[in-house]
């Protein structure tokens, strides 16, 4: 200890009364840093983790959407033209069962080429194309399991969407575009969209008729410039259009917002931090005042 | 015309010292004059509020005297900063006070040794060892102040202001917190060490056997000294 600097040797000795004056300041400190830190890495890992899954996100490279009505034949041909192409119809409608048992679902008939990109997880059939295989007159269907918990349906029973009969053949797990879709209303029940169709749901004119095609873009349309001019050109059209670039925009808005909040925190407790510096050092000094007194008293200088 | 020379200890002319009060100013000291030569034990006596404890500060350079020049060996006070009085302090005055004024965080030796430290000195831990064994505290080198009794603590002080081998010790009141068995061992131990080392000594006390022993005793009243003797 004796090689040391005088001031080093006596400072040593003054903090043997310990740091126990800045226990909150540096705790602000560290939470404070903590928080920005956090916010930083967290966003950072939540955006990567959409870009990479960006693709499924959405269901393919394109998302195009009509409200009101379907496509025409000619926004097919386009569509068909720009690459593989998967279409898919929704509606909110109300499921019963046989014995009056009610519940608000979401409806939704896909092409067979569904889905594009990702996979659809079910359990109780080997492949969506079983799932909505028809027994009889009623639809084959993949529900998810809290329709089946609520209206008391096990896999093989049958029920009502609107007067259109349907037969559970699947539990919905998962679906790849599900976040890109954003939330539902009631229980999910997939089915194609000749199901959909069939049972009345999509005349013109109702509030929730609308149509969606996901396309998998041709190679040569691929790249991430291509992906952004077709979708501004498909919104000149009139179409709502929305590129693999844009997957989840709502969800990076969220993480925006959440970055935004956390070091907003981060910099709360920081300033904390500083009131804390400036009242930790102070009652310090003042704890002190006595020793520095005496040390002057003995001859030693300011520094 | 005040020429004391640089060899005199300490010369005060004409000091005044007038402190704030939420009353209004109180002049502490009012146009004190005093010089002590080396080696000369001054006593202080006075009843309490004559100015004997701001006399020892404004001498010691601890507070600055509102007129009126004070001289520590030879050098202007007034003309020096806190850190010039501090610097001109190290190694030459030494302080000893009522309440001890101790390094709280320190222990005994470190107490004794800080002194030595600040002024450069080399062995300064090996100095103040013996010290602490010259004032009887051998066993108590790695004792904190508050491990330690009055007597005991005032003496590590003694130890402290005299292990540097100061030419100019200012006691105030050095016994005036001891018991009287403690107070005779701690006055006899700091005149026998005072002797010793040759030191000039201004001593504050209330104490008349004390000031007795010193070669030369001023009376202090009102801020002024009434008796230079």
């Amino acid at each position: 200890m004796s090689e040391l600097p005088l001031s080093f040797r006596f400072a040593g000795r003054e903090l043997r009364s310990g740091v126990a004056g800045f226990r909150i300041f540096l705790a602000c400190l560290a939470l404070g840093v903590a928080a920005i830190a956090a916010a930083g890495s967290t966003a950072e890992a939540f955006r990567r983790g959409l870009a990479s899954e960006a693709r499924e996100i959405l269901g393919g490279d394109l998302r195009v959407s009509v409200e009101g009505r379907r496509f025409t034949a000619a926004d097919r041909a386009r569509f068909a033209a720009l690459g593989a192409t998967a279409y898919a119809v929704a509606s909110m409608a109300m499921a019963e069962t046989a014995t009056g048992e009610r519940r608000l679902v979401e409806l939704r008939g896909v092409s067979g080429s569904y889905p594009l990109a990702g996979t659809v997880e079910i359990t109780g059939a080997a492949s969506l194309a079983e799932a909505f295989r028809p027994v009889g007159d009623a639809a084959g269907a993949a529900v998810e399991q809290t329709l089946l918990d609520r209206l008391n349906l096990k896999l093989g029973d049958r029920f009502l969407v609107g007067e259109a009969p349907f037969v559970a053949r699947a539990v919905l797990v998962s679906e790849p575009d599900r976040l890109g879709r954003g939330f539902a209303l009631g229980p999910r029940v997939l089915t194609t969209v000749e199901a959909v169709e069939k049972g009345g749901f999509l005349q013109e004119g109702l509030p929730d008729t609308g149509e969606t095609v996901r396309i998998a873009l041709r190679p040569d349309l691929a790249s991430n410039a291509s992906v952004d001019r077709l979708v501004k050109g498909l919104q000149a059209r009139g179409f709502s259009a929305r590129g693999r670039n844009d997957a989840a925009a709502g969800i990076k808005r969220l993480i925006d917002q959440l970055e935004y909040f956390l070091g907003f925190i981060g910099l709360a407790s920081l300033v904390a931090g500083g009131l804390g510096v400036a009242g930790a050092v102070s009652a310090y000094l003042e704890q002190r005042k006595a020793s520095i007194a005496i040390l002057k008293a003995l001859g030693a200088e300011a520094r | 015309m005040f020429d004391a020379s640089t060899t005199t200890p300490l010369s005060l002319d004409a000091v005044t010292l007038t402190l704030p009060s939420a009353a209004g100013p109180v002049e502490i000291l009012r146009g004190v004059s005093l010089t002590v030569e080396p080696g000369e034990r001054v006593a202080v006596v006075g009843p309490s509020g004559s100015g004997k404890s701001s006399l020892i500060a404004v001498a010691a350079g601890l507070e600055q005297p509102t007129s009126g020049a004070v001289r520590l060996f030879g050098q202007d006070l007034g003309r020096l900063s806190e850190d010039g009085r501090a610097k001109l302090r190290r190694g030459k005055v030494s302080l000893v006070f009522q309440s001890f004024h101790l390094l709280p965080n320190m222990t005994a030796e470190e107490n004794v040794s800080a002194p030595l430290e600040i002024a450069g000195r080399s062995a300064a831990a090996k100095t103040a060892r013996e010290w602490l064994d010259r004032v009887g505290l051998s066993e108590r080198l790695r004792h904190y102040p508050h491990q330690l009794s009055g007597g005991e603590q005032q003496r590590v002080a003694l130890a402290r202001a005299l292990a540097i081998q100061p030419e100019l010790l200012f006691a105030d009141e050095p016994t005036g917190n001891l018991d009287a068995a403690n107070a005779s061992g701690v006055a006899d131990l700091m005149f026998e060490l005072v002797a010793e080392t040759g030191a000039a000594l201004v001593l504050v006390t209330h104490d008349p056997a004390l000031a007795a022993r010193a070669d030369r005793q001023i009376v202090m009243g009102g801020g002024l000294v009434v008796d230079p003797a």
